[in-house]
């Protein structure tokens, strides 16, 4: 028995009626010359519809943007958690916080020495050891206040005058500014010009 | 070398791409017309399908991978873009399966590329009330005559399945004629 026929006689056991009505006429009509006009119809559309990417597109793109990202992500690296701060701020912050940082060796010296005389050198002060890798570890992430406000007993609330008036001399504050003229803003220049 | 190879191999060719095409075209559009007519009904929704049906096998005929013959590879494309269709038309109608299938005998009495007598619009109404996959099912055996072998890998379904899905489909459509009657 042909395929044909064995779905016939298939059909006919599972739905007699509808059996009789296989392979008669199905009542759709076609319009003339339908075939010989579909074949260009089809044609164009494709011509006007094809949009295709070129061989690989897909996979070299993929690899273009990774480079892109990893290359972004080194530069990121490269630059503070802050960079989305504005550099000059960022610049100006690195500048207070060296001054801060001198300042508070100033202060250090004036206040244990205990007197007006600033006869010890600077490199030979023996700050700790704990202070110093503290300092040197955070120095960015403490604030300007916070490291004015330091003495070698630890934090306090000393307030910025009482530490200028704690004695330090007017000549070592002119060989620090000497020393340092190129880092100081105008403003705090002329701040601690007139201080005396 | 058979016919559909040969017509295979034009269309890998670059050079020869559009004549194994319209070789493609001449061979297999007025089946897939026919298949795709069933499950619309009307002429210009199945000329919209068998166009896309043939864009579309002109972008993959590439990734075509022979494992099945290029006949089952156009019917499962013309299916999927036929049941495409529909589903995207039953979307913007709100219509109960009843209130679709009196709506598309009305349809084919106002059709003027239709002219079956009212034994055929029943069937077709018949067929109308059957969920959208076993109408494909059901129009392949039924007017197709297609083993359940080849459905199975148009329909990409096993061929049990297949079977139950298509005597259920006959059984259903057989208690509509006879209500008919």
């Amino acid at each position: 028995m042909s395929n044909k026929e064995h779905i016939r006689e298939e059909l006919k056991q599972i739905a007699p009626i509808l059996a009789l009505s296989q392979n008669k006429a199905e009542g759709y009509i076609i319009p003339d010359g339908y075939f010989s006009t579909i074949e260009e119809k089809v044609w164009a559309r494709r011509l006007s519809n094809e949009y295709i990417a070129p061989d690989g597109y897909f996979d070299q793109m993929r690899t273009e943007v990774w480079n892109k990202l990893k290359e972004e992500e080194s530069i990121t690296d490269g630059i503070d958690d802050r960079s989305n701060k504005p550099l000059a701020r960022t610049n100006s912050l690195k500048w207070m916080t060296g001054i801060a940082a001198s300042l508070l060796l100033l202060i250090y010296v004036g206040i244990s020495t205990g007197d007006s005389e600033l006869s010890t050198d600077v490199s030979e002060m023996d700050l700790s050891s704990e202070y110093n890798n503290y300092f040197e570890d955070n120095i960015d992430d403490i604030e300007l206040d916070e490291l004015l406000a330091f003495n070698d007993e630890g934090w306090d609330d000393t307030s910025d005058e009482e530490v200028w008036d704690s004695g330090v001399e007017e000549e070592y504050l002119e060989e620090y500014l000497e020393e340092n003229i190129l880092l100081l803003e105008d403003d705090l220049l002329t701040e601690l010009l007139e201080t005396d | 070398m058979s016919d559909d190879q040969h017509i295979i191999d034009l269309c890998l060719d670059p050079s020869s791409k559009e004549e194994g095409f319209r070789k493609l075209m001449s061979a297999y559009q007025e089946r897939l017309y026919w298949v795709i007519r069933r499950m619309l009904h009307n002429h210009p929704d199945t000329d919209d399908v068998l166009q896309n049906t043939m864009i579309k096998a002109y972008r993959f005929i590439d990734t075509f991978n022979q494992k099945s013959s290029l006949h089952t590879w156009l019917y499962r494309i013309a299916t999927n873009e036929s049941l495409t269709f529909i589903n995207k038309k039953k979307k913007r109608q709100t219509l109960s399966t009843e209130e679709m299938s009196e709506q598309l005998g009305q349809e084919l009495k106002a059709d003027p590329y239709f002219n079956g007598d009212d034994m055929v619009i029943a069937l077709k109404q018949a067929i109308e009330t059957l969920p959208e996959k076993q109408k494909a099912v059901f129009n392949l055996r039924y007017y197709e005559e297609m083993s359940y072998k080849e459905m199975s890998s148009v329909l990409e379904t096993s061929e049990g399945a297949l079977k139950a899905s298509y005597h259920h489909a006959a059984k259903k459509i057989e208690e509509h004629l006879k209500n008919y009657e």
